[in-house]
């Protein structure tokens, strides 16, 4: 069961990310360098998650999760904390009235608590830990999940080139001719 | 800034290719590049458009 959970967890990590670029895409509404960093922790969280489908539950996999939720969650607080103070303005458009670093930070406390119940809920480690233990639908899971950590990686380097991004960027530096 | 979504992939093509301690260490790797960005981003002179 919590292999399908695992499952579950990388399809909606997947979803985030992919939501957050179709906001980039259709809305241009490019990413700053918190946000980016957000985005990557997402990814980083997800590693767990593939791990647990690849090669079966492990509280290392875990672990990863867990760290990389902590991680993004102290990234989108110091964001909020930022925009908190009357009149200091807000960065992106809102979705469903909040922005999108609130939302980065309920969904990695969400990850963090569903790391948590996974953990209670799961069975012992099995025999064999290590081995593969990939499924067709993991495969594809894990497939897509690193195609948005590549495509992330080739929008990152348009936005901001090889260097450190602006902080409130309007354009691709790597498109500007 | 790019880097550490580079490293995640990587970290991502060991675990597709089924080669746990290599994702592993890709991850941790990441993990310290994350964090050095994010130190950096808390030490630099602040703008509130970020």
């Amino acid at each position: 069961m919590t292999r399908n959970l695992n499952l579950l967890g990388l399809w909606g990590l997947s979803t985030i990310l992919l939501f957050a670029f179709l906001d980039q895409i259709v809305l241009h509404d490019l990413p700053c360098p918190l946000c980016l960093l957000q985005r990557a922790a997402f990814v980083a969280a997800g590693v767990g998650f593939a791990l647990n489908v690849t090669f079966g539950s492990s509280p290392a996999h875990y672990g990863v999760t867990l760290l990389s939720a902590i991680a993004g969650a102290a990234m989108s607080a110091r964001q909020i904390l930022l925009h908190i103070v009357p009149g200091s303005g807000s960065f992106g458009q809102p979705f469903l009235g909040l922005h999108f670093y609130t939302w980065g930070l309920t969904a990695f406390v969400l990850t963090a608590v569903a790391v948590g119940v996974l953990l209670l809920v799961e069975e012992t480690a099995a025999p064999g830990h290590g081995r593969s233990a990939a499924t067709p639908a993991s495969r594809v899971a894990v497939g897509l999940f690193l195609a948005l950590a590549l495509a992330n990686a080739a929008s990152t380097l348009l936005e901001c080139g090889p260097g450190m991004c602006p902080d409130n960027p309007v354009s691709y530096q790597l498109l500007r001719w | 800034m790019a880097l550490p979504f580079a490293t995640l992939a990587l970290a991502l093509f060991f675990t597709w290719r089924e080669m746990r301690g290599a994702a592993l260490a890709g991850w941790g790797v990441s993990l310290l590049l994350l964090l050095a960005l994010f130190r950096w981003h808390a030490t630099a002179p602040l703008n509130l458009s970020w």
